[in-house]
């Protein structure tokens, strides 16, 4: 039943998609709209073909989707310390809880700048981007995770003997994963962001330089192709992380 | 059976600091010693702070005064072994039940060949093998319950604690698993301290009764219990010695439950 009603839901939402793209070919092969600016899913697909044929795409994916990988490893685990530590250490979280509510609310990306001058224009500024983006999200769930651990499950440990570090690694990180999970697919997108980000401010390689400097020359062809790759490699993303969900949680009804 | 103190509770009191800064009196001066292998039940009615003693004399919480000894000696969680079975439902949710039974060996630093080998005995008494590689969601209520027994049972506990560990099940599991907890008790004699709010239940399975006033809350009154062992659930149940027993004790419960009333209606 179920199978069937996301089969059917699928169907529709590619249709739908098609029939976008019909008509989008269609305005722009009656010249409805100026090709120029809008460009058309014909010449998207051609320049992708030559993107990958040549080979050229490569390097820029790999830069890209990595950086966004390490943002989002070095955010998920400086996240879940720090909630760690605000955790254990009251006086920690009263004096800094509202410093971190306030960086929160900061728009990350808009201190992009402020990094590359920090940390040049190479890779670490762009990593620093998306680890900072990934962070919040997860620290905060990450801590609201722990303060929602079942206490009567830590005592039930306590009264067999086990040692602090053993109710932390069977019983707190454990059940911390759901809060963390959940956050960690808004952290993906948000790691994917700030490397793009990260990109436009200044790069010589990625996917978001690409799209930059062909904004720059006005070949709206090749940024709408950088888009669709960039939708790709989210879904991928995305669709991995909830795999990963679904086995972390398969103790859940 | 020795005649040896096992536990021993000294002047305990216990005050809990509420959210806006009240103090709520819970426990009064108590005094309470249980023997080697005794099983002893602790009646009183809802709110009075059966779980708190509970707490205090298993090591889970210290009391504001008093002292809990374990032969003699302060209680320590690595020295002594001891079993706790809370009022709710501590299975860890993502572990499989096996896990969940071998945990307490698995504290201890018990190679997995061998707790494995433990947990699935103890499963396969109680009735759970097959569930070995469940998680706690696939199980019903009553083999929840059967599988934080045997866990706590797994370490083979000098003492162990339970509270009203059959309270929201029916008449029926409730009363088969009653029944298994006296077999294993009668088997192992380990020292059993067992808190319910079901007179007939305390009837059935302990050796001594200790009632519990309403707050701030001390030992109100003590009964032994003189039916013969093993017992039998479904027979003792209509012998003059019951039924006069739990006559006795209802007597004097029902004041306490009276004034309990009175006083949450002044709460509200
Ligand atoms: N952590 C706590 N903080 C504040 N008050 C508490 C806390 N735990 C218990 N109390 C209060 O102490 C009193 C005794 O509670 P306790 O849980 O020991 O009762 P009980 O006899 O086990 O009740 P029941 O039969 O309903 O389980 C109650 O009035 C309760 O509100
Ligand atoms: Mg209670």
């Amino acid at each position: 039943m179920k199978i069937k009603e996301r089969i059917i839901g699928r169907f529709y939402s590619i249709c739908f998609i098609g029939i976008l793209l019909i008509a989008w070919q269609f305005v722009a092969n009656r010249e409805i709209i100026n090709t120029f600016n809008f460009s058309s899913p014909i010449e998207i697909i051609k320049d992708l073909i030559e993107l990958f044929k040549s080979g050229e795409i490569w390097p820029h994916i790999r830069i890209s989707f990595g950086v966004s990988l390490l943002g989002l490893l070095y955010g998920t685990i400086i996240g879940i310390f720090f909630a760690f530590l605000f955790y254990n250490f009251g006086i920690l979280s009263k004096i800094l809880d509202p410093i971190m509510v306030g960086f929160n609310g900061l728009p990350k990306l808009a201190m992009g700048p402020v990094f590359v001058v920090w940390f040049g224009i190479g890779l670490k500024a762009k990593i620093v981007m998306s680890t900072i983006t990934v962070f919040f999200p997860v620290f905060f769930n990450a801590y609201a995770g722990f303060n929602s651990t079942d206490v009567n499950l830590i005592d039930t440990l306590r009264v067999m003997g086990s040692s602090k570090f053993q109710i932390i690694k069977k019983i707190m990180l454990p059940s911390c994963i759901p809060w963390i999970t959940a956050s960690l697919r808004g952290g993906a997108g948000a790691a994917v962001t700030g490397t793009i980000v990260g990109e436009y401010l200044g790069a010589t390689r990625g996917l978001g330089w690409m799209v930059q400097s062909a904004g720059g020359v006005y070949n709206i062809t090749r940024v709408f192709s950088c888009l669709v790759i960039l939708l790709v490699l989210m879904a991928f993303i995305d669709s991995t992380l909830k795999q990963g969900e679904r086995y972390l949680l398969r103790w859940r009804q | 059976m020795k005649d040896q103190i096992k536990l021993r509770a000294l002047d305990i009191s216990h005050y809990y600091e509420s959210k806006d800064g009240k103090l709520v009196h819970a426990l009064n001066n108590i005094n309470l010693s249980v023997k080697e292998g005794e099983f002893l039940a602790i009646v009183g009615s809802s709110g009075c702070g059966k779980s708190t003693l509970l707490h205090i004399m298993s090591g889970i919480i210290n009391p504001t005064k008093g002292q809990v000894l374990v032969s003699g000696e302060p209680l320590s969680f690595t020295k002594h072994r001891i079993g706790y079975i809370s009022q709710s439902d501590t299975l860890i949710p993502w572990r499989k039940i096996i896990d969940n039974v071998a945990v307490g060996l698995e504290v201890r630093g018990i190679q997995k060949k061998e707790r494995h080998r433990i947990a699935r005995e103890l499963m396969e008494t109680s009735g759970l093998s097959g569930f070995e590689d469940k998680y706690p969601y696939e199980l019903s209520g009553g083999m929840r319950k059967r599988a934080i027994i045997i866990r706590a049972l797994a370490t083979n506990p000098e003492i162990i604690f339970m509270d009203e560990p059959f309270g929201p099940l029916d008449v029926f599991t409730k009363e088969l698993l009653q029944d298994e907890i006296l077999k294993i008790w009668e088997e192992r004699k380990n020292t059993i301290v067992y808190i319910t709010h079901d007179i007939a239940e305390a009837i059935t399975l302990a050796d001594r009764i200790i009632l519990m006033s309403y707050r701030p809350s001390n030992i109100k009154a003590e009964y032994e219990v003189n039916l013969p062992r093993p017992r039998d659930i479904k027979e003792d149940k209509h012998s003059k010695d019951f039924v006069e027993l739990e006559k006795c004790i209802w007597e004097e419960i029902k004041n306490e439950v009276t004034k309990a009333r009175e006083e949450e209606m002044h709460s509200v």
